[in-house]
């Protein structure tokens, strides 16, 4: 794998160039796509280990839009938990590639001899921040995913409710006996930090991990501070002495605060606020395309019309103009679509959708006696995007003769309505994902469960996650799309970008196509 | 005094009482639920129901709400004042952890506001009509018209980012190191009490004027009083009064102001403290804010009226 080819690579995931960029220049350095796909497949920890040569240097200070609500990395499910703590302070078993193909982190490798059966090969270099060594058997315990294996409350526990049993075969090796098969096992992993078990008990205040930072200080609302953990077993790791993430929750106040050096980067603002940094020398700005998905979810209980007509549904879509809100909304990033699948994944399926055209839309409710429709999108303040999204919708509609209401909730009334379906049309969005079934089991679940009445896609919703078959399970997948957007149970309005700001001494900063922000390999110019 | 000090701390007991039930009650019958809040969007997998009801089970809140507030009132009474909902830890410990970022800014605000208020104020009304009046009239006009939100990024945007002169965000403790804590509280201070200062010199100039036209004031020119006598002496004193009942009144609207500041200039306090606990439904942490925030009141008015009678012997008779 040559350098440039490694260059390339992180620029590409860093989001300095595109797809076509990355194979043109890679054509143009004569590096070939099989090295590349090579690179594809390589960890970001061994590429910002190839990135690095010296020990780790410099303090960065980044702010964050909000704060973690817990320290307990198998409770927090909040994205800026992901990039401040889980993804620094913790290892998981498996872990994204940068292709997000599954690859080892505290696993060398793994195997299932059986659809139902998992054996891990541990690595043997790690130890934990407190110095207990990283085994198979910690203390007692049968296996380190019992240390991992959430409390009944917890609410990443569902990732293995299906685990059946844990067998330690040797102090390296782990066998795991699944219930039933499932295929996105490997996915929910990614999500499981393992943490030592002398600490375990008092996780909440003491987040031990195996990470390549040592936590040292949460001030809630103000501030989290860590440091590099010399005895990271990735050579290189982490870039930078020192992490701290400032809680600002204004963008505009973070980003003054990186203009004066108060802050070396931010982990995200708005796209738009995005546009008017672009020709600013003294801030580099890294937009990324991602799978996180804002979408209306249309089968409330509120408006029975919308709920039990599909028809309906595909007129309303038909007042959507996708381009308009990519263009205002999004700053012309992103991607518009209809399917919940992520374009870059091996299961989406490319399905055309509805063209925006209120008319025809006007005559398809006139026919199903629907016209002069008014129902009600309930949006979350703060999020100016679902606002932005639904004001473009209610243009559309008010030219086929529908009248849309928009309604902004606080976070707590709106999670309320949507956990029990008190709403008409609801606004939400999810963040990138690599598994379809983690959107099947969150987003569509729900609904089969209540107004979708399809008995092909909820068949399809079950039996797809219990076929390891790749292929089969596309052909699954690409049904199950099918039925989404042909009736519309949730209207997906496109993929998001997100959006960094960083000093232009921050090298590495990276940003996946799920939206997380990569800070292990981050590097500070000395100026 | 101190028997007037102490019928008013008696009489804020059953004030504290009425507000720690309406704090307790509203905020529980608002809609939102915080086991939901905590599990997030794993609370809308079917399967997850049971999880979330046994959450809410363990959170306390499937008891009748009277009954909440019993057990609460009865934690009090031992000096428990609960754990957050939201990150498990002593709600007493989060609110004074915050408490001396939130009183260094209000007492910074508050000095600020004064510093440049009483000078101006009576400047203003002594020299009526002149350039002095009409700079501090512009003042008072522009103060109470630009939002804070505003005030503070241009500050920023000139000491921080051009100038480079103070630091743009972050609390440092005093404690820690008293150079950086001050330099950090120029500008949140500012920032903070330059509607304080507007509004205290409107009042002071008005007040004043009045005065200076009252019997006595002549009586005291007439006696042949140097003018600066009669000014510090004799008209400062009595135009201070409704100054002060304006500043203790005030001190609320700065709490309530320093949730933006606080939010503006990263000083973490017990203003964002309490806004971010309404947003999440931690019900113990809001109901310790409030309960020591609604206390804190009760001192400032306290505080007020002591010094009314400072000021003003026949008010500490009555």
């Amino acid at each position: 794998m040559s350098e440039q080819a490694r260059i390339l690579i992180q620029e590409f995931f860093s989001g300095r160039i595109d797809r076509r960029q990355l194979l043109t220049r890679a054509a143009a350095a004569g590096v070939s796509v099989s090295a590349l796909g090579a690179m594809m497949t390589t960890p970001w920890q061994a590429m910002g280990a190839a990135a690095q040569d010296g020990g780790a240097t410099g303090d960065l200070v980044i702010a964050a839009s909000g704060d973690v609500d817990t320290l307990d990395p198998q409770v927090s499910q909040l994205l800026l938990y992901g990039n401040m703590l889980r993804r620094t302070v913790f290892n998981t078993l498996v872990n994204y590639a940068a292709d997000l193909t599954y690859v080892g982190e505290l696993a060398e490798s793994w195997e299932n001899p059986d659809d139902t059966t998992w054996i891990f090969n541990l690595r043997p270099d790690v130890t934990f921040h407190n110095g207990d060594p990283f085994t198979a058997e910690d203390r007692g315990r049968r296996s380190i995913l019992l240390r991992a294996r959430c409390r009944e409350g917890d609410s990443l526990s569902s990732r293995l409710t299906n685990v059946e049993s844990y067998e330690v075969i040797d102090d390296r090796t782990i066998s795991v006996k699944l219930a039933e098969i499932q295929a996105d096992f490997l996915d929910g992993l990614t999500q499981i930090s393992i943490i030592s078990e002398a600490i375990a008990a008092d996780i909440e205040n003491n987040p031990i991990g195996s990470g390549p930072f040592r936590f040292v200080e949460w001030v809630p609302n103000d501030h989290i501070s860590l440091e590099a953990n010399p005895d990271y077993f990735i050579d290189g790791q982490p870039g930078v002495a020192t992490l701290r993430f400032n809680i600002l929750p204004e963008p505009q106040v973070s980003i003054t605060n990186l203009k004066s050096g108060d802050v070396q980067g931010v982990l995200s603002i708005p796209v738009t606020q995005s546009t008017i940094l672009e020709d600013d020398d003294s801030v580099n700005v890294i937009n990324v395309a991602t799978s996180s998905i804002p979408l209306f979810e249309m089968l409330g209980q509120n408006n029975e019309t919308i709920r039990t007509n599909a028809r309906v549904r595909q007129a309303l879509a038909m007042c959507l103009d996708k381009n308009a809100i990519q263009q205002t909304v999004y700053a012309g990033g992103g991607i518009p679509k209809w399917s919940f699948v992520g374009t870059e994944s091996w299961a989406y399926n490319d399905l055309p959708g509805y063209d925006y055209d209120p008319e025809a839309a006007r005559a398809i409710l006139e026919e199903e006696g629907a016209a002069g429709l008014e129902f009600t999108v309930l949006s979350i303040q703060g999020y100016p995007d679902g606002e932005q999204a639904a004001t473009i919708w209610q243009a559309g509609l008010a030219e086929a003769g529908v009248k849309l209401n928009i309604e902004l909730q606080e976070l707590s009334v709106w999670l309320d309505n949507y956990l029990n379906h008190t709403y008409d049309v609801i606004w939400n969005t999810f963040p990138g994902f690599a598994d379809p079934n983690y959107f099947v089991s969150l987003g569509l679940q729900p609904h089969l469960t209540d107004g979708w009445t399809n008995t092909e896609a909820a068949e399809l919703a079950v039996s797809a996650n219990q076929t390891l078959d790749q292929a089969a399970r596309k052909e699954q997948y690409d049904r199950l799309q099918e039925l989404f957007v042909e009736e519309l149970p949730i209207m997906v309005i496109q993929e998001t970008p997100v959006v960094s700001v960083t000093a232009p001494n921050v090298q590495n900063w990276g940003i996946n196509s799920l939206s997380w922000v990569l800070l292990n390999d981050v590097t500070i110019d000395a100026e | 005094m101190a028997r007037f000090a102490l019928s008013r701390i008696l009489q804020a007991i059953p004030t504290m009482f009425i507000v720690s039930m309406l704090v307790f009650g509203l905020i529980r019958m608002a809609p939102g639920d915080p086991a939901a809040m905590q599990m997030g969007r794993e609370a809308a997998k079917p399967e997850n129901l049971p999880r979330l009801e046994a959450l809410r089970e363990e959170m306390g809140l499937t008891k009748p709400i009277p009954v909440q507030y019993l057990y609460w009132i009865q934690d009090l009474a031992q000096g428990d004042f609960g754990d957050s909902l939201k990150n498990k830890r002593p709600t007493i410990d989060l609110f004074l952890q915050k408490l001396p970022a939130t009183l260094e800014l209000i007492l910074g605000a508050t000095l600020f506001a004064l510093l440049l208020s009483v000078p101006l104020g009576i400047l203003a009304a002594v020299r009526r009509g002149s350039m002095v009046d009409r700079v501090s009239m512009g003042f008072v006009s522009a103060g109470l018209a630009v939002p804070g939100f505003w005030l503070g990024l241009t500050l920023i945007l000139l000491f921080s980012v051009r100038l480079k002169w103070l630091p743009a965000s972050g609390y440092v403790p005093f404690s820690e190191d008293p150079i950086e804590n001050l330099k950090r509280l120029i500008l949140p201070s500012i920032t903070l009490g330059t509607y304080l200062a507007a509004t205290l010199m409107r009042f002071l100039r008005s007040d004043m004027i009045q005065v200076l036209g009252a019997d006595y004031i002549r009586t005291a020119r007439a006696k042949g009083l140097r003018e600066k006598s009669v000014i510090m002496r004799h008209a400062m004193k009595n135009a201070l009064v409704p100054v002060l009942t304006i500043a203790g009144l005030e001190i609320g609207a700065l709490l309530g102001g320093a949730v933006i500041i606080e939010q503006l200039f990263g000083w973490s306090g017990v203003g964002w403290l309490t806004v971010q606990a309404i947003f999440d439904r931690d019900y113990p942490l809001v109901q310790t804010s409030v309960l020591f925030v609604t206390i804190g009141l009760i001192f400032v008015n306290l505080l007020t009226d002591i010094a009314y009678g400072f000021l003003n012997p026949r008010m500490r008779v009555s």
